[in-house]
């Protein structure tokens, strides 16, 4: 499997920019010795420098070391929502698909609701209601996104109970519990992942656009979109602000997609043509 | 065919029902007591009986399940009650705004086709091959873009740096520009990429070969026989792409200052003026689920190759 990984240039492109802004990320006190936070009044807007790599901020602050240290709210805030959303959907889609009856059709009519609503707005009116915060643009986007996991995990296990060895695992009597984790889960497992690497590009995307709209991340979290939503009063005097924290995003989002794809030419090898 | 409308209108009832119940349950769960905000918008007195007599008179001393019936029927007539901020009817708000945010979204979703059938239809003829290995490539850039960030680079290229665009608000068709394209240019990568795999798959059906046999030009071939199939499932996307086309105007009209409805709900979240945010996730979601039975219904029709069953 990673061999063939390997080989898709693209994918490996974008393994290997997740891994240098992640690493960026947890070892941003030894990149730089700056504080995210701390302001120079006597130093704004300077461009960028030998002493500030990517130049410094409306209140002097340093935007590599923001940068850096919003990598942490903006990608912990992407994965807590996948978390949340995996964690949901796969144990939705898995009650669903094997208990069947009155509660599936009670969970899948939860689904098709959900799925009714334009999800960005559904987000935005949930974040609006629980009151702006980066926590809430989680809860938000996670309360949304876990629907369509849900059916499609369904689906696979409506097809995999059909299988043979799963219905010899339950003629031998084996509990729905114990074939749920032995032998439908690691069928389920690998798609989802797939779903989930496609899918996160999407998710980043959301919760930045959330915070550039201000009901996310507030000041002075160094939050990547909330940065964006900082710098647009000073796009005349120094697009520098602008610009170093929209790459981040793009180069983000852009990695995840060029993982995604790769791992959806993997997982199914007839999609590539 | 009639059995599946009859199952689609039962489940768009459904669905409209909880979309009512959810839209509703919005403002209430919502923090503050919309008595106590709107008398001291008016700037009454905010006493225990002041308080008890509004409270009488937006019906919130009434059981949850009348009150929403009162609502659902207030809200059949278009009203949504009164904005926490400014006092004026939603309503009018919402509809003060809505031309311009269908005008945005009509300029977008016509700029996003208009760049998105060519591409589409030159990496499907030439799969592949380098072109369509860089048409992907750039259909995943274009995906990857934010927005809200692409919007902002528009602007300082054509706005501050070359002078050539008006930015911000709305007015002249030049104003339309920046704005339009920077939706468009988030939306065409979907349909790029949909019109290729749609077209792809086409190309590879007998009729083709039978065109092609019969003597038809490669032009004709691909324009009359297989661009006319594969648009098929693009119809499909648009459903699809609305929840986005929807989420972008939000944050380009925010971006943009477009003074469309995305723009004034956003404005009234930050406010917490949640009248106006309940109506905006109604009106929208509504919106959004009666294109997308307009478009399953579409399907069933353009292709009588599908058999739906009920």
């Amino acid at each position: 499997m990673w061999g063939r990984l390997v080989r898709d240039r693209l994918a490996l492109l974008g393994l290997l920019v997740l891994g240098a802004i992640g690493a960026g990320a947890l070892f941003a006190p030894w990149i730089t010795d700056r504080d995210p936070l701390d302001t120079n009044f006597l130093r704004r807007f300077e461009p960028p420098s030998r002493e500030h790599p990517l130049g410094t901020d409306q209140l002097g602050r340093d935007l590599l070391a923001r940068l850096l240290y919003g990598a942490r709210y903006t990608l912990g805030t992407g994965l807590g929502a996948m978390g949340l959303i995996l964690l949901v959907g796969t144990a939705v889609g898995l009650v669903s698909g094997l208990l069947g009856g009155r509660l599936d059709a009670l969970l899948m009519r939860m689904v098709d609701v959900l799925l009714a609503f334009p999800s960005l707005i559904l987000a935005l009116a949930i974040v609006g209601m629980l009151g702006p915060s980066l926590t809430n643009v989680l809860i938000g986007i996670a309360a949304v996104g876990w629907a369509s996991y849900a059916r499609v995990v369904r689906g696979l296990v409506l097809s995999l109970r059909e299988r043979e060895f799963v219905e010899a695992a339950l003629a031998l009597g084996a509990g729905r519990l114990w074939v749920a984790r032995r032998h439908v889960l690691p069928h389920v497992l690998p798609t989802v992942a797939v779903l989930a690497s496609l899918d996160m590009g999407n998710l980043l995307l959301a919760i930045s656009a959330l915070s550039f709209l201000g009901v996310g991340a507030q000041a002075p979290t160094p939050e990547w979109g909330r940065m964006l939503n900082d710098a647009r009063p000073f796009l005349w005097q120094a697009p520098h602000l602008m610009l170093f924290p929209g790459l981040a995003i793009f180069l983000v989002v852009l990695a995840f997609n060029f993982l995604g794809d790769g791992l959806r030419d993997l997982l199914d090898p007839r999609l590539r043509r | 065919m009639l059995s599946y409308l009859a199952s689609r209108l039962v489940q768009l009832g459904f669905v409209l029902f909880a979309i009512t119940v959810l839209s509703f349950a919005l403002l209430h769960l919502a923090p503050g007591d919309p008595a106590q905000i709107l008398l001291r918008n008016q700037g009454a007195l905010l006493t225990q009986t002041s308080i008890q007599q509004m409270r009488a008179e937006l019906g919130l001393d009434q059981p949850l399940p009348v009150q929403y019936l009162r609502w659902l029927q207030a809200a059949l007539r278009l009203d949504f009650g009164v904005s926490f901020r400014t006092g004026q009817p939603v309503s009018e708000l919402l509809l003060g705004r809505l031309g311009a945010t269908v005008e945005l979204a009509a300029v977008a979703l016509g700029l996003a086709l208009l760049i998105a059938v060519p591409l589409g239809i030159f990496a499907a003829v030439y799969q592949n091959t380098l072109v369509d290995h860089l048409g992907r490539l750039a259909a995943l850039v274009g995906a990857s873009m934010p927005s809200f960030w692409l919007g902002l680079l528009l602007i300082y290229l054509f706005a501050v740096r070359l002078g050539w665009l008006p930015v911000l608000g709305r007015g002249s068709l030049a104003h339309l520009v920046l704005p339009g394209l920077t939706l468009a240019l988030s939306l065409a990568p979907v349909y790029m990429r949909l019109i290729r795999a749609s077209l792809c798959d086409v190309l590879r059906e007998d009729y083709i070969q039978t065109a092609r046999a019969k003597g038809a030009s490669e032009r004709r071939v691909i324009l009359r026989h297989g661009l006319r199939t594969a648009l098929i499932p693009v119809v499909t996307l648009f459903g699809m792409t609305l929840a986005h086309l929807l989420g972008g105007t939000v944050v380009v009209e925010t971006i943009f200052a477009w003074p469309g409805i995305g723009q004034l709900a956003v404005e009234a979240i930050l406010n917490r003026d949640f009248p106006v945010v309940q109506a905006f996730v109604l009106l929208l979601s509504l919106a959004f689920a009666l294109a997308n039975l307009a478009v399953d219904l579409s399907y069933a029709l353009l292709d009588p190759r599908i058999r739906v069953e009920g």
